[in-house]
């Protein structure tokens, strides 16, 4: 199908706008303008409807952040669910920044997508221009011919009132195949070509299961683990297992500030205090004077353990005045420091096993006379 | 309705009073010519600093991350600094393509096109540094969510990292998609002035047969306008999630509500920063003082001072927060940040950030060129140490005394960062020679509309 066409080229947008404007009142149809930028209010004087595009952009995004939100949910809660932290699986929060990001990713793609499709603009398409320059300083309106030969009159007058700077007659051929055209069937027949060779190839080569996947720089994935008590290669000094800083505190203990003096000894008396103790604790603390105490201070803490007699000079009573008069900070600052001939058990029994001892100790002393 | 407008530029918007065509001309002259003296230098030296960096890249990804100064203790500090730095410069391209467009700030079309542009190069810096943090950046891929044989084994979506990954490659696309989109009629105006050539055919190619038809005119516009739409809450989000990175986590110094806002202003902050460097230059280089005027830069100050006192609120905020909370942890942190090893990186965070943008209240500062160039340069180092500030002061002195160190960068990481330098700075020297630094058609727009609204005013 073929149409006459009468073109007029304007200088600046507002005579192309009311140039517009006056076809549109004169009932002429306007095929289309050419115009270097935007001119605002064209549109409307060319009578085009609002775009639909805004919807492309809304549908494709709420399809983006609904895709994302499910993919989301059902990766964590039904395909694997791994604990993280302690995080519900369906942490439906956590979720929304992403969601948000490929929303906006889908709706911006999609639109532009839709743009390009719609106003037909595809990578190495030419089109010829009606007039030169349009994409420069010129402004080029197009007018459809009807059968009248008066339209072209017509036409012309209306344009010159405008200001045209030139009008021009033309024939359009209807849709034919450019160069364009023919170069974007080539690229689609290398691209066929190219995707088919892939496939081959991809067919063609024979895969050994046997042959272990090549590793790149191995290291990373395979760690060197080095010897906790060897000398070691990153810090330079000292070994593997770094020496503690100064001042380190074991986890869960408390440090005391005491020294092995029956001064500081009277002074723990005073400052320190027993914990709460229940009767498992005192079992607990049963059991430990039986281990460690009663080789020399007997099972009842008179002094009269294995080892006394064979020769080691015996302990004090512990049902003697002297033990009972011992505040609960005093007896454990001896069961921490030792006292004489008796060793420290700092090293070997805990300070809340230590505890339980002394209530022990002090149980014995209430249930029997010296 | 013209006189309604508020954000009404008074002096027209270009200077010289233009034709269309002579903009064009204008526009295209530096594509057109053989490049010169400057540029070749400029290139040279950009180049020669990209291969630096891809020397140590090579370097870093045979040996292993071990080459970084990093410590147990210190385990972000040179590469995160760049990364957030990075991003952060991108975040100006999008402030003024998109926030700026819907606030209908006439004066962006002299300089969106190159402060795009920027934002993309400074997105492809800032990708660098995670990439090669992750250790094996050959698996890198491994941070996207895709059918695998471990299970499928899938990320855990409640990372921030992978929250991160996410944002900024959308920011990448989208800006791409935003910056291609405008950039099609251009590529038309200069495909419509080539001779036939090579040249001609790949222009021709990339700008899709666009010929200016009004019904396209019509439907891009509103495509613009979505994008525009789309971008700001992006631009947004990208750098509230990058501070997520930080904020969700329980250390102090960095366990703070106030870090998206914080981060975001800084972003704007740093990057309008860039922008002015970019542009100053740009315009003496090529020639365009017509189109990016001393009022331009007017306003980029005003908006550098408009962000330098957000910045400048946040670091109080962060204070009186410690302060307030009656935290020691808290406390010690910004104490120990103002006055601990690092206080020498403090100070000059503060005062290039704070102090001295203040300059700019006066008229004349702005009006002197290279007194701005001076001022934005001094920006870009505050904002590089606001990041390094945060992040190894916050972590170098953490909870456990027995734990805390030093930090000093390795020669690696220093190349590194000379390397993403040279990467932005060769693109863009690239992009200036090849591409049109002005968007044309917007301100061959803008200009029509400047000069409607004025004649409207007067009449
Ligand atoms: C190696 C033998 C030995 C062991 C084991 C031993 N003690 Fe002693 N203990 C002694 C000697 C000897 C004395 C007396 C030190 C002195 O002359 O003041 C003593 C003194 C004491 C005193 C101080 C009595 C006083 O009146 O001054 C207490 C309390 C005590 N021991 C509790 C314990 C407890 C509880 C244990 C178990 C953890 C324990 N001892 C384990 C040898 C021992």
């Amino acid at each position: 199908m073929s149409r006459s066409l009468v073109v007029g080229s304007f200088e600046n947008g507002e005579d192309i706008l009311s140039a517009a404007r006056a076809a549109r009142v004169a009932g002429l149809t306007i095929v289309d303008t050419y115009t270097p930028y935007a001119v605002h209010g064209l549109d409307t004087a060319m009578g085009l409807a609002p775009s639909r595009l805004s919807w492309v952009c809304l549908v494709a995004g709420l399809t983006g952040a609904i895709l994302k939100l499910w993919f989301e949910w059902w990766t964590a809660v039904v395909d694997w669910p791994v604990n993280v932290g302690g995080k519900p699986d369906n942490s439906l929060p956590a979720f929304v920044p992403i969601t948000f990001e490929v929303m906006v990713l889908f709706a911006g793609l999609a639109t532009v997508g839709a743009l390009f499709a719609v106003a037909r603009l595809w990578p190495g398409r030419r089109r010829p221009a009606l007039v030169p320059r349009t994409t420069d300083d010129r402004f080029a309106l197009v007018i459809e011919q009807t059968s009248a030969e008066e339209t072209t009159a017509r036409v012309r007058a209306l344009f010159e009132e405008h200001r045209a700077v030139a009008v021009t007659e033309h024939v359009d051929e209807g849709r034919t195949c450019g160069r364009g055209q023919t170069a974007m069937k080539a690229l689609n027949v290398v691209l066929a070509l190219a995707l088919l060779a892939a496939i081959g190839a991809n067919a063609a080569l024979d895969r050994d299961p046997a042959v272990p996947a090549r590793d790149y720089l191995p290291e990373m994935a395979y760690s060197l683990a080095a010897e906790s008590y060897a000398a070691d290669p990153a810090f330079g000094s000292g070994g593997v297992l770094q020496v503690p800083p100064d001042g380190t505190i074991a986890r869960g203990a408390s440090p005391l500030h005491y020294l092995a003096t029956p001064a500081d000894a009277l002074r723990a008396g005073l400052e320190l205090s027993a914990p709460p103790i229940d009767q498992q604790a005192l079992r607990r603390g049963a059991t430990l004077f039986q281990t460690f105490c009663a080789i020399c201070h007997g099972d009842t803490g008179v002094g009269n353990g294995p080892v006394v007699a064979r020769g080691f000079p015996p302990p004090v009573s512990l049902l003697a005045p002297h033990a009972r008069d011992m505040k609960d900070g005093q007896i454990f600052h001896v069961l921490t420091y030792g006292q004489l001939n008796m060793p420290p058990y700092a090293s070997q029994i805990d300070a809340v096993d230590r505890w339980r001892i002394v209530a022990y100790v002090r149980q014995l002393q209430g249930s029997q006379q010296p | 309705m013209a006189e309604a407008m508020p954000t009404r530029m008074r002096l027209p918007l270009i200077d010289g009073d233009k034709s269309l065509a002579q903009v064009t001309r204008d526009v295209c002259a530096p594509l057109d010519r053989r490049a010169g003296f400057p540029w070749w230098a400029a290139f040279l030296l950009s180049f020669s600093a990209l291969g630096v960096g891809l020397v140590a890249i090579g370097y870093q990804m045979v040996t292993g991350v071990g080459v970084w100064g990093e410590n147990n203790s210190v385990g972000w500090a040179f590469d995160i600094t760049n990364f957030v730095f990075w991003i952060g410069i991108g975040h100006a391209g999008t402030l003024i393509s998109a926030i700026l467009f819907l606030l209908r700030q006439r004066w962006r079309t002299s300089v969106n096109r190159a402060a795009e542009a920027m934002t993309l190069f400074a997105v492809m810096c800032a990708g660098i540094f995670p990439i090669i943090h992750v250790g094996r950046p050959w698996v890198a891929y491994w941070l996207l969510p895709y059918p695998n044989f471990r299970g499928s084994l899938w990320i855990n979506f409640r990372s921030p990292l992978a929250w991160d990954a996410f944002a900024i490659s959308t920011y990448f696309v989208i800006s791409a998609t935003f910056w291609y989109v405008g950039l099609i009629p251009d590529l038309a105006t200069i495909r419509d002035r080539l001779a036939p050539g090579l040249r001609q055919r790949i222009v021709s190619f990339f700008s899709l047969g666009w010929d200016g038809s009004g019904r396209t005119w019509h439907r891009y516009e509103l495509v613009y306008l979505l994008l525009a739409g789309l971008g700001t809450p992006l631009v947004l989000s990208v750098h509230t999630i990058v501070s997520w990175d930080f904020a969700t986590s329980v250390l102090p110094g960095w366990h703070a509500t106030i870090f998206p806002p914080y981060f975001v202003a800084g972003a704007i902050f740093s990057g309008m920063a860039m922008v002015l460097t970019l542009m100053i230059i740009s315009r003496a280089v090529l020639d365009l003082r017509d189109y990016i005027t001393s009022r331009h830069i007017d306003v980029m100050c005003k908006l550098v001072i408009a962000t330098s006192g957000m910045v400048g609120l946040a670091y109080i905020t962060e204070f009186f927060t410690a302060a307030y909370s009656g935290n020691t942890y808290e406390q010690f942190a910004f104490l120990n940040r103002a006055f601990g090893p690092f206080a020498w990186a403090y100070w000059t965070m503060v005062s290039c950030n704070v102090l001295i943008p203040q300059v700019l209240w006066f008229r004349a500062v702005r009006r002197r060129v290279s007194a701005v160039l001076v001022v934005a340069l001094l920006v870009n180092v505050g904002m590089w140490f606001e990041r390094f500030v945060i992040i190894v002061t916050s972590l170098h002195r953490g909870f456990l005394p027995a734990s805390w160190t030093g930090y000093a960068p390795t020669i690696v990481e220093v190349a590194t960062l000379v390397g993403s330098f040279g990467l932005f700075f060769t693109a863009f020297l690239l992009f200036c020679r090849f591409i049109p630094v002005i968007a044309m058609a917007e301100v061959k727009g803008a200009m029509a509309a400047d000069r409607h609204e004025r004649s409207g005013v007067s009449a």
